[in-house]
């Protein structure tokens, strides 16, 4: 799969798991590569810009061990970047779904 | 073994320009990932695999830093350039060479593309580069040699290296179909030289004979191919027997209702929305009108295209109307220029438009 793609769609994935629940970067790389065949090191750049965009607002909470552990949380502009990409996606995932069965009906 | 992974993490990332305070909390998050690994019961080496080497790291930052590494250094290059080609012209005028030594102002956006793609795909130099090399060649084959025509047909590496070398069209199928226009102009124009600017102008038909080899549907390939074939032998024949050109054109609507027939084409008029009805219903009757009325059969059809520029207006996003209106505007200006000025053998150029307006609108 072309990466700039798969870029694209760990990036939805990530603004809508964190929609769900706030979550701490390595929770976010476990969670996503539990579901999906990806490179885990490509996960946190992609948090990073994303909240450098403005789309997730962080948070510490000590854990006792180590470091604070840092939490996103999604913005407005997050909600509403996760809301246009899932419409997006829905509207192109029909579209791939036309053309297959388009193409199974011929054969 | 943690502190020398985020250690050799900092390192590789001050290479990039990136604040200290950045750097500093990028290391923190590593750490704190770092920890919440072996939290979760991992060998410190699980860990690493896990979060990804400190080098595969840093290439998934590259992307969002290292160019303002090159940006910075190269736009001093860039920004010199003005005062070196003025200084440069001025010597080489003071020698006599005012022409062509003007030429090298055109070293100014030469230098600003390639200090822009160092370090990038050359094929993106190449299709930014082509227009100058076109305008440089034109020049000085012109100027030099009187050769300014057919000299001008070197415009044609601006579009056909954008094909050639973009990634859109990487199977060779797609590759002919997108050069075919240009393919097609060549043809024409030679033709054009030896004054068969008509019949010569059905060598665009190559266009969508060669697109239609994307059905996967063998005879339905093959009867668009013969609907086509039929339609250019049916047409060259009245024209010939005949001597009318402008009704023998509705020889083509054979291939259009071949494909109707086997739903190639669909009309789909369901769900379109009332103003586009009335629009295609308004179209018909303007032309059916306009013709019994004024004979204006052979150039009236452009009244069609107001459907499609209208469905364009309304649902394109803002973004690409202009690009997506010119393939429109462009047939309309080659066939008015063309019929009413006789000026075939240049209003093809009006096709230019269409990347000219792609690239201006930043596609």
């Amino acid at each position: 799969m072309n990466s700039q793609f798969k870029k694209g769609v760990i990036e939805m994935c990530v603004i809508h798991m964190i929609e769900q629940n706030d979550m701490y970067g390595f929770e976010v790389i476990d969670a996503l590569s539990r579901e999906i065949d990806v490179n885990e090191n490509t996960i946190y750049p992609i948090l990073r810009r994303l909240t450098d965009q403005g789309f997730f607002e962080t948070y510490s909470t000590p854990t006792g061990i180590g470091p604070p552990r840092k939490y996103y949380r999604v913005t407005q502009k997050g909600q509403e970047r996760g809301l246009s990409q899932r419409k997006e996606w829905n509207k192109f995932l029909k579209g791939v779904y036309r053309i297959l069965e388009v193409e199974k009906d011929e054969k | 073994m943690k502190s020398k992974y985020l250690s050799t993490i900092e390192q590789l990332l001050t290479q990039f320009v990136i604040s200290k305070t950045e750097i500093n909390d990028i290391i923190s998050d590593y750490d704190q990932m770092f920890e919440d690994g072996l939290a979760k019961g991992m060998t410190e080496e699980e860990v690493i695999e896990f979060l990804g080497t400190p080098e595969k790291i840093a290439r998934d930052f590259s992307e969002d830093f290292s160019m303002k590494v090159r940006r910075k250094r190269n736009h001093k290059i860039t920004a010199l350039m003005p005062f070196l080609a003025v200084i440069t012209f001025f010597v080489l005028g003071n020698f006599g060479y005012w022409h062509p030594g003007w030429m090298v102002f055109l070293l100014i956006p030469i230098v600003a593309i390639l200090n822009e793609h160092v370090g990038k795909r050359n094929r993106e130099m190449i299709i930014s580069l082509s227009p100058f090399i076109a305008v440089i060649t034109f020049l000085l084959i012109g100027f030099i040699a009187k050769i300014w025509h057919p000299t001008w047909l070197i415009f044609l590496i601006v579009p056909v290296n954008a094909i050639v070398f973009s990634q859109k069209h990487t199977r060779p199928l797609d590759s002919l179909i997108a050069l075919s226009p240009f393919v097609a102009m060549v043809i024409f124009f030679i033709l054009g030289h030896f004054k068969l600017w008509h019949p010569g102008w059905l060598v665009f038909m190559i266009i969508p004979m060669l697109a239609i080899l994307h059905d996967r549907v063998k005879w339905r390939l093959w009867a668009l191919e013969a609907s086509f074939a039929v339609s250019i032998g049916l047409y060259l024949y009245l024209f010939y027997t005949k001597g009318v050109w402008g009704l023998s054109l509705y020889v083509f609507l054979i291939p259009v209702a071949v494909g109707i027939l086997f739903s190639d084409i669909e009309f789909r008029w369901s769900g379109r929305p009332l103003i586009i009805k009335l629009l295609v219903l308004a179209s018909i009757a303007v032309y059916v009108l306009f013709g019994v009325w004024f004979g204006t059969w052979p150039y009236l059809w452009v009244v069609f295209f107001s459907v499609p520029i209208y469905a364009i207006l309304t649902e394109k996003k803002r973004r690409g109307v202009l690009s997506a209106i010119s393939p429109f505007v462009a047939i309309t200006l080659f066939f008015y220029l063309g019929y009413f000025g006789g000026l075939w053998s240049i209003s093809w150029l009006a096709f230019l438009l269409i990347p000219i307006v792609a690239i201006l609108e930043g596609k």
